[in-house]
């Protein structure tokens, strides 16, 4: 019986290709997508849970209040957290520390020289800690003794080829320290789904007391492990009173030191921190596209519902037959569910077979990790099985529930009698989701595409283009003035126009924060800044606009070490009414005692960050407090189109003076619109992914137009011999399906302005979602319906009415 | 072999009750051939479904074979139907999807037999029914007279004891008519009971008794034979 079974869902499928290739394709595109979205959620969703324990993981990430509210808050806290708390706290299971101090360091073996952007420095519990696989070296003793340091498998080759990496010594070097350090360990490079990403690992007996023990600069990530969430917030309630004890220097003395515990596997989706190293996810778009797989799923499910219900009044004359001749509810059980199962067997199947075609493109995408071993993946999987199962219940069930009532007397005296039993009301409520669906996708795409056109195409209020930036080099001797130097001789290239030197770049935070006091403050209110330490030249090339006062000048000379530039930001913050009080006014700067320094101009506030964020509280100055601002980058504005040849000439320059550092250089506009990444990739997912539901729910408006004119036959043939034009039959039919599209349009429309509100309020500025934008949805929706209905009413509207009523 | 009192059958809609069969009873005997006439809408059809377990009734009784099976559920009445009852309509009632061997073999299908034995007793009807050589013909390929005799073959595969034919010729010209009709004769004279509704006097004539029914009754019954 299976067999015959088999047999004729084949030829079924065959005879009816065009309703099986809409029905598989549809299918295919649904459970794909499905598939690929769910695995980016469930990709975006899992990071750091490889870890033993990852559930008793937690990072402290420091916040300050200040009369109960909340100052400043980041993700790293200070050095002397971890021993204090490990002390102190009965609750702590264990605790390490990742310092990111200078964490880009030019490293160099014999000719090899490279800048790593990240060797950390680590405790020595780091590998018992977490879970990260060590190839070589004993987890216990591999960060244990000064001087040694861990490399990824990765780096290992990069450095040393096929030879045995341990015990050789690498030279790693900063602005201002050169450690030597012998590899005494190699990990396995780090897995995708690791919120932390390094090369290389230097042990922390090798660092300076300060950055041991210090409750100062917060530049590390403290991790906690802890028996349950109670002891997390236990220790969080405790830290205030250990901080009251330990809080030494008078940064930020005035507030409260505190912490949160923030659990491991919740740190890739929370919204970035000030002092965050990691790249982010968004918890908002994850649970977006969560949303949307599971809606292009079911829009699948619906149109092939709707086709097989379409094919089922043409399958009862069958049924009919088969009940007279003994076939039983189990018969046409099996026998729906035997056709359910091949066609989504063969459904899967094609997938499959896409992907694996589209698997070797799909990994050069900027998501990439989520492709890394997707066959490996249980989910890909397990969701391929469980979809698969559940699209096989439902797409058999449907033609059962429908024509389970056939009635045999009815359906053998006249097949096309039978009208479809399943209840009308659901049938169009499946058509109107079909519609609200893609209106609400055909929103979203347009404003999630306007946002990030708005965003990208924004004045920033700061010149990004024409910009080519390099790393200023590692410690050498007279590394002040040999970069000073170079810089002058970089001017004197053709076809640039200015070159200055800065410890940040927009698109960077400038992330040197130290809490400074107006001068004469009555309530010695220290405020959280950033620094940025500029050259005279910085202001003029990157075009920001001085709103009062004036630039650094070389005719001053107190600028040098005297004179501060502050935002509009840093300006309101620091109290000052306006520009014109701000200006001539005195700012203490936190460890440099009772020196006033001047504020000489305010600038107009620029987006240094990416428009997701609000204006920063900027200082510029042009001296290194404690010596510990560094020129970071050397930026050279350049003219005309050959900025490649010019960044050729500044290698060899730079080459010439700094033989022993890498030349990195980058251009700043890509730089600065690396940050919209994550959000123009999610816009590029959204977009196709709204395209391919729409063409799924046309090849549900074909069925279903299809189903209608099955059931109209009559009607239609009646309406001709009465003089109906052919439009005229297309009006009527177009009619109907616009009346669901006009339905859809009054529920879709309210449902995605909410939508995309909510989604718009993650961006300080944002586009307002337009009325236009949803007539715009509408008329596209009613056009796609117009033209795929038309397509298959045309047919009928031309066909002979005698003939359609001979076979009625 | 058929007993049916007092038969009565209303179809009922929002607005309208038409009775289709009014206190109707006959009886028919086993090995009889009996052709039910009248004009269109007389009840012809009704009774054919409630003599073939198709409809429910409404009133009266229905001895099959001396078993009450008016109350039968439909399981039940599956089960009468497969093992004693073969069907022919005017329109064939092929599976367009099926050859004519899938086609005959198709009520075997629902039963215990083995392949081989199904493919015996298919072979064994094409033979009789001379369709051997289009067993692996889909319906479409067949002429209107071919095709009712596979639907004859589908009706008598499983040796029921009964078959009910409506209006069999009805789509057929005069040659195919006539030969679907001899082998309705040949099939009574092998023993199986036959009642056919038809509007033709010319095939009624094959029968040995035709009743004749208006307004949901029987008002005459004439023995031919």
């Amino acid at each position: 019986m299976i067999k015959h079974y088999i047999k004729i869902a084949l030829r079924n499928l065959r005879k009816n290709m065009f309703y099986t290739l809409i029905s598989l394709i549809g299918l295919v595109i649904s459970m794909g997508a499905c598939v690929i979205l769910m695995n980016y959620v469930d990709f975006e969703s899992h990071y750091d849970d490889f870890h033993k324990d990852s559930d008793k993981i937690y990072r402290a990430e420091s916040y300050f209040t200040l009369n109960g509210a909340v100052a400043d808050s980041w993700a790293t806290s200070s050095f002397g957290y971890a021993g204090a708390m490990k002390a102190e706290f009965s609750e702590v299971k264990a605790i390490t520390r990742v310092n990111f101090n200078d964490n880009e360091r030019i490293v160099r073996y014999q000719d090899k020289i490279y800048r790593e952007p990240m060797v950390v420095i680590a405790d020595s519990n780091f590998f018992s800690f977490f879970s990260f696989p060590l190839l070589k070296g004993d987890p216990q003793k591999v960060l244990l003794e000064p001087n040694t340091i861990a490399i990824s498998a990765s780096a290992a080759k990069k450095y040393f080829g096929d030879a045995d990496p341990m015990g050789k010594v690498l030279d790693i070097t900063t602005r201002k320290t050169v450690y030597h350090c012998a590899v005494s360990g190699v990990f396995e490079d780090f897995p995708p789904q690791s919120h932390l990403k390094l090369d290389m690992i230097i042990s922390y007996a090798s660092t300076s007391p300060f950055q041991r023990d210090s409750w100062y600069t917060h530049s590390a990530y403290t991790y906690v492990k802890a028996d349950s969430e109670a002891d997390a917030r236990m220790i969080e309630k405790k830290f205030p009173a250990l901080a009251e004890k330990f809080k030494t220097a008078d940064a930020m003395r005035d507030k409260s030191w505190e912490i949160h515990m923030v659990p491991l596997a919740d740190i890739h989706l929370n919204p970035l921190k000030p002092m965050e190293y990691e790249v982010k996810g968004s918890k908002q778009n994850i649970r977006f596209i969560f949303v949307f797989a599971f809606i292009i799923l079911i829009v699948g499910w619906v149109n092939f519902i709707n086709i097989m219900t379409s094919k089922s009044i043409e399958r009862a004359g069958e049924i009919g037959v088969r009940k007279l001749v003994g076939s039983k509810m189990k018969h046409m059980m099996i026998q729906f569910f035997i056709e359910s199962f091949i066609i989504n067997f063969l459904a899967v199947s094609i997938f499959l077979i896409l992907m694996v075609i589209a698997l070797p493109f799909l990994t050069h995408l900027y998501y990439s990790p989520m492709f890394n071993q997707f066959w490996q993946r249980p989910l890909v999987w397990g969701l391929l099985v469980l979809i698969f199962m559940l699209s096989t219940f439902i797409t058999g069930a449907v033609p059962i529930l429908i024509l389970r009532k056939v009635k045999i007397a009815v359906v053998l005296k006249n097949r096309m009698s039978f009208r479809v039993g399943m209840g009308k009301g659901l049938r169009h409520g499946l058509i109107i989701f079909q519609f609200t669906a893609a209106i609400v996708l055909i929103v979203s795409t347009v404003t999630i595409r306007r946002q990030m056109d708005f965003m990208q195409g924004k004045d920033l209020g700061v010149d990004v283009a024409q910009t080519l930036v390099f790393k200023t080099p590692a410690k050498t001797d007279g590394y002040e003035e040999k970069l000073e130097m170079i810089t002058e001789k970089m001017k004197t290239i053709g076809g640039v126009k200015s070159v200055t030197r800065s410890s940040a770049v927009p698109g960077e935070m400038v992330s040197f924060f130290i809490a400074n006091q107006r001068d004469n403050d009555p309530e010695k209110v220290s405020v959280l800044t950033e620094m940025y330490r500029v050259d005279y030249d910085f202001i003029d090339a990157y075009q920001l606009k001085i709103v009062k006062g004036r630039n650094f000048s070389k005719s001053f000379g107190a600028d040098k070490d005297n004179s501060l530039i502050l935002t509009q930001s840093a300006m309101k913050l620091f109290g000052f009414k306006n520009e014109e009080e701000a200006v001539g006014g005195f700012i203490n700067l936190e460890g440099q005692g009772n020196k006033k320094y001047e504020v000489i101009g305010v600038l107009k506030d620029y987006h240094h960050l990416s428009l997701k964020e609000n204006f920063r509280p900027v200082v510029l100055l042009m001296f290194s407090p404690w010596n510990a601002l560094d020129f970071q980058y050397v930026s050279v504005k350049v003219q005309g189109a050959n900025a490649k040849a010019i960044a050729g000439m500044l290698e060899t320059e730079y080459k010439s003076v700094f033989p022993d550092s890498s030349f990195d250089s980058f251009f700043l506009d890509e730089f600065f619109d690396r940050q919209y990444k994550e959000d123009v990739t999610y816009g590029v997912i959204i977009m196709i992914f709204t395209w391919l539901t729409i063409f799924i729910v046309c090849l549900g408006i074909l069925g279903i137009a299809s189903l209608m004119l099955l059931r109209r036959t009559k009607e239609i043939a009646i309406r001709k011999i009465s003089g109906a034009k052919p439009w005229q039959i297309l009006k009527l039919i177009n009619m109907e399906f616009i009346r669901w599209v006009g339905l859809a349009i009054v529920i879709g429309t309210p449902l995605s302005w909410w939508i995309m509100n909510n989604w718009l309020e993650n961006f300080p500025y944002r586009i307002e979602v337009e009325w236009w934008i949803f007539v715009i949805a509408g008329l596209l929706t009613i056009l796609v319906t117009g033209i795929t209905v038309s397509f298959q009413t045309v047919k009928s509207a031309l066909e002979n009415p005698v003939k359609s009523l001979r076979n009625e | 072999m058929i007993k049916i009192t007092e038969l009565k059958k209303i179809y009922r809609s929002e607005e309208l009750e038409t009775t289709a069969l009014n206190d109707l009873s006959f009886e028919v005997k086993k090995g009889e051939f009996v052709a039910v006439m009248g004009p269109s809408g007389c009840g012809k059809s009704t009774l054919l479904n409630i003599l073939g377990l198709l409809d429910d009734l409404d009133g009266g009784s229905f001895l099959f074979n001396g078993t009450e099976v008016a109350k039968f559920n439909d399981y039940k009445r599956s089960d009468l139907r497969t093992e004693n009852i073969g069907f022919v309509f005017q329109s064939f009632n092929l599976i367009d999807e099926l050859t004519v061997f899938e086609n005959v073999e198709l009520p075997l299908i629902y039963t215990k037999l083995k392949e081989k034995e199904r493919k015996k007793r298919v072979d064994e009807v094409l033979e009789r029914m001379q369709l051997m050589h289009r067993r692996n013909h889909f319906p479409q390929q067949l002429s209107g007279g071919q095709q009712q005799r596979v639907a004859v073959a589908r009706a008598v595969v499983n040796e029921p004891k009964l078959i009910l034919a409506d209006e069999p010729t009805g789509n057929l010209d005069s040659v195919n008519g006539n030969e679907v009709m001899q082998l309705m004769t040949d099939l009574n004279a092998q023993g199986t009971t036959i009642i056919m509704v038809t509007h033709s006097e010319h095939d009624a004539k094959y029968s040995h008794r035709i009743i004749r029914m208006l307004d949901g009754q029987v008002v005459t019954e004439n023995i031919l034979a």
